[in-house]
């Protein structure tokens, strides 16, 4: 008998001074990836951490062997135990990774075919004949066991049974290599928890490399004893986690860790709390569709210049709170009055221009919360009628120059434009603001930013909020009293210190426990 | 598959606008040529084939076919603005009205609509310009209600996605009224979305408009005009068979360019 190759090779992958360019781009441009060097070894998992734009996707498809169209190798090569990697065939790779490597992209809701079963896609990938024992085992293995699974479709399975069934299929043909773009940022957080401890037990029991790609630093400490932090296509740190995390070198990664946001530390002082309330719900329903209750029978009240925090995973209803405080959805039942005893479950065109006024919100998708065909000047004043001084001291209070009145939301990052968002938002002289995931589109770093921002305001202009997000670090850390909403209906509700320290919801407890987890690496 | 491969010369960007500026270039300074006159017959020179004199030869009337065939476009380009035109104001404001108003005016609106597109085109074409004549207004306006059934079913739809941006959202939450809505946040990008639609729609108005020339209801004689000028001369095929084949290229090559530069937006 010989010797496997690959186990008689101590660097498994090695990238070699790699730098991808554009194609057609001259040199003096900032290639996608610039003097990449980094070895893995067997059975080793890397975590690659970076904003949008660092070049991790790319890293990532490279070490698959496979280079997006419209790139070139400028220079360098990656090579596994010896073998070039960019220039071998399909079938060198095969030999070299034992079953091709697997990659899990991140769109969970397109990568499955609508119209095969779990059995079918299995089909797909082993060919040639179906080995249900093996197909079973792999199921098990990321933990849907039974044979319950096999005869369902996409459409029947949760956003977590989606991301199992992608694994199941990667795993399957026991690869050498296991590569996850973004494995968790499509789920839940208590879901995306469990995923990521299922990949953990997986990577324990089949001893494949992996490299994990993630924009989130608390996902990517999770699962991997040495990262690499990239950044404008270098990698500007790469180390164990824990040291990283404790003691970052990089100025970026610095930043990188000093923005994460933690359920133990505030970024905004708590105020004297007001008896005058602006908000009133009592018994409060609303129906979503035909019959589904997005909120049921809800009690709450928001008094001046409080923050309020609601946190709930996808489908809690949150959303569907807010847009009805605001008119956008009609209420089913119960009653819903601000401060001066109007009542609110009137629909937004119905309402005077004072109480629309009185309550401004600001969606989460920067790039859809500004007219993309108007300057910021025009999207600023069109409903307000704002003048230009007032317009330039709105910008001055989320941080922008006057320079953005004149600009196109195609010409803002995403950051910039959020907090236009939120400037045209506090043109009204709102009494309440609500503040729909409006950091979860954004770059950690960038997110902080305007957390920060978003406590200046409420300090100075003693604005009451509620703020809707699915991360309690964020919640922990900025409001005065948090409520977690599940399927519609409240299951804890007090002060931050309360439910940070003693929750006594289960679902309250995990999230808690996550965040904890992710932040004390 | 080779057959598709074949057929990449319909991605050439270059390839395409040259066509088109050839196409708008010849539409636009025909009148200024020094071309021989498209009704001048030259009963000594009937179905002549090419010659120094007559580029592409003459028809059975003795008139030089290329200067009817260089003039041919003007008028279906004529028609095909105005009635597409007129197609996009009837179908943006109903799709729009539509997609804004909802309930029972978007089932009404939208029965209307599938109702129009289920009517035959052409036959109803026929039976128009039988009734009401030739004159250019009369076609245009009747090629502009037909063919604004798809544009206001795209209008529709392109408004409802775009009602439910957050910055239409945010206009309702800062009162602005549905009118400024409309005209300030929605139609604005409605365009945008709306251009290929649009374009698709010129051409088949453009093939409509021939097609009723050739079934003798469209232009009239001695107007030149590409499908008038295929129903003209297509007795005379075998003896010039340029008298026909040179209208047909102008008019699919025309269309061709279009519809492939609308596959490129």
């Amino acid at each position: 008998m010989t010797l496997d190759p690959v186990l008689t090779q101590s660097h498994f992958l090695v990238f070699n001074n790699v730098t991808v360019r554009i194609r057609n781009e001259p040199s003096d441009t900032r290639p996608v990836l610039e003097a990449i060097d980094l070895q893995l070894e067997h059975g080793e998992t890397l975590g690659v951490v970076g904003s949008s734009g660092s070049g991790k996707s790319t890293l990532l498809r490279l070490a698959a062997g496979e280079l997006a169209p419209g790139l070139v190798l400028d220079q360098g090569g990656v090579t596994t135990v010896g073998t070039n990697l960019l220039v071998a065939t399909q079938a060198e790779r095969t030999s070299i990774y034992g079953g091709e490597v697997a990659l899990v992209a991140q769109s969970i809701g397109e990568s499955l075919t609508p119209h095969l079963t779990v059995k079918g896609h299995f089909r797909d990938t082993v060919s040639g004949e179906v080995v249900d024992d093996q197909v079973l085992e792999s199921l098990a293995e990321v933990g849907l066991g039974g044979k319950k699974y096999l005869h369902r479709y996409p459409h029947q399975l949760s956003g977590g049974e989606r991301q199992r069934v992608l694994l199941a299929l990667a795993i399957v043909r026991s690869p050498r290599l296991l590569l996850l773009d973004e494995p968790t940022s499509a789920l839940d957080v208590s879901i995306g928890s469990e995923v990521l401890t299922t990949i953990q037990r997986l990577q324990r029991a089949r001893g494949f490399a992996l490299i994990c790609v993630s924009h989130d630093l608390g996902v990517v400490s999770q699962i991997s004893k040495r990262i690499a932090v990239m950044n404008q296509g270098r990698i500007v740190e790469l180390g164990q986690t824990s040291r990283v995390l404790r003691s970052p070198a990089h100025q970026y990664t610095k930043a990188l860790v000093g923005s994460i946001p933690r359920h133990d530390q505030r970024v905004r002082g708590s105020r004297l709390q007001s008896n005058e309330k602006i908000l009133v719900c009592r018994e409060l329903s609303i129906v979503r569709g035909e019959t589904t209750r997005a909120i049921d029978s809800l009690d709450l009240a928001v008094t001046r210049g409080e923050v309020l925090g609601i946190i709930g995973e996808s489908g809690s209803g949150k959303s569907s709170l807010l847009s009805a405080i605001c008119g956008l959805v009609p209420v089913r039942s119960g009653t819903i009055h601000d401060g001066d005893g109007y009542d609110l479950s009137t629909a937004s065109q119905a309402r005077p221009r004072e109480v629309l006024a009185s309550i401004q919100m600001v969606f989460q998708n920067p790039d859809d919360s500004l007219n993309p065909m108007r300057t910021v000047a025009e999207s600023l004043s069109r409903y307000t009628r704002a003048t230009n001084t007032e317009m330039s001291s709105a910008l001055l209070s989320v941080g922008l120059g006057e320079q953005f009145l004149s600009r196109r939301p195609r010409e803002m990052s995403g950051g910039e434009k959020q907090r236009a968002a939120i400037a045209r938002a506090l043109l009204t002289k709102p009494r309440l603001l609500l503040l729909d995931e409006v950091t979860s589109a954004l770059d950690v770093i960038v997110q902080a930013a305007v957390l920060r921002t978003l406590a200046e305001i409420q300090h100075k202009l003693n604005i009451a909020m509620i703020i809707v997000s699915h991360d309690i670090a964020i919640i922990a850390s900025f409001v005065d009293r948090i409520l977690v909403l599940r399927n519609g209906q409240v299951v804890e509700h007090g002060s931050v210190a309360d439910v940070i320290n003693s929750p006594r919801d289960d679902y309250t407890k995990k999230l808690i426990q996550i965040s904890a987890q992710r932040s004390s690496v | 598959m080779k057959a598709l491969q074949s057929l990449n010369f319909l991605k050439d960007r270059v390839l395409i606008l040259v066509v088109l500026g050839f196409h708008s270039l010849v539409a636009l300074l025909a009148p200024y040529l020094q071309l021989p006159a498209t009704d001048s017959q030259d009963s000594a020179a009937l179905l002549q084939g090419p010659s120094r004199s007559h580029w592409l030869g003459t028809d059975f009337l003795g008139r030089d076919v290329f200067s009817r065939l260089l003039h041919g476009g003007r008028p279906s380009l004529v028609i095909a603005f105005s009635a597409t035109a007129i197609a996009c104001a009837i179908g943006v404001f109903i799709g729009s009205l539509a997609a804004l108003a909802g309930g029972w005016i978007d089932d009404a609106l939208s029965r209307v609509v599938d109702l129009m597109l289920a009517l035959p085109t052409l036959i109803l074409l026929l039976l128009i310009a039988s009734f009401f004549g030739q004159d250019p207004l009369v076609l245009s306006v009747a090629l502009g209600l037909m063919y604004a059934a798809p544009i206001a079913r795209v209008a529709r739809s392109a408004t409802q996605t775009l009602l439910a941006r957050d910055f239409v959202r945010v206009a309702r939450l800062q009162g602005g009224s549905r009118i400024s809505i409309l005209f300030g946040e929605v139609l604005p990008n409605v365009w945008r979305l709306m251009f290929t639609e649009v374009a698709m729609q010129f051409t088949w108005i453009l093939l409509a408009f021939s097609s009723l020339s050739f079934l003798g209801l469209g232009a009239s004689p001695p107007t030149p005009e590409w499908g008038l000028m295929v129903a003209e001369s297509r007795s005379y095929m075998t003896l010039n068979p340029l008298l026909v084949l040179a209208p047909i290229v102008m008019l699919a090559s025309l269309v061709l360019a279009i519809q492939a530069l609308v596959d490129h937006e």
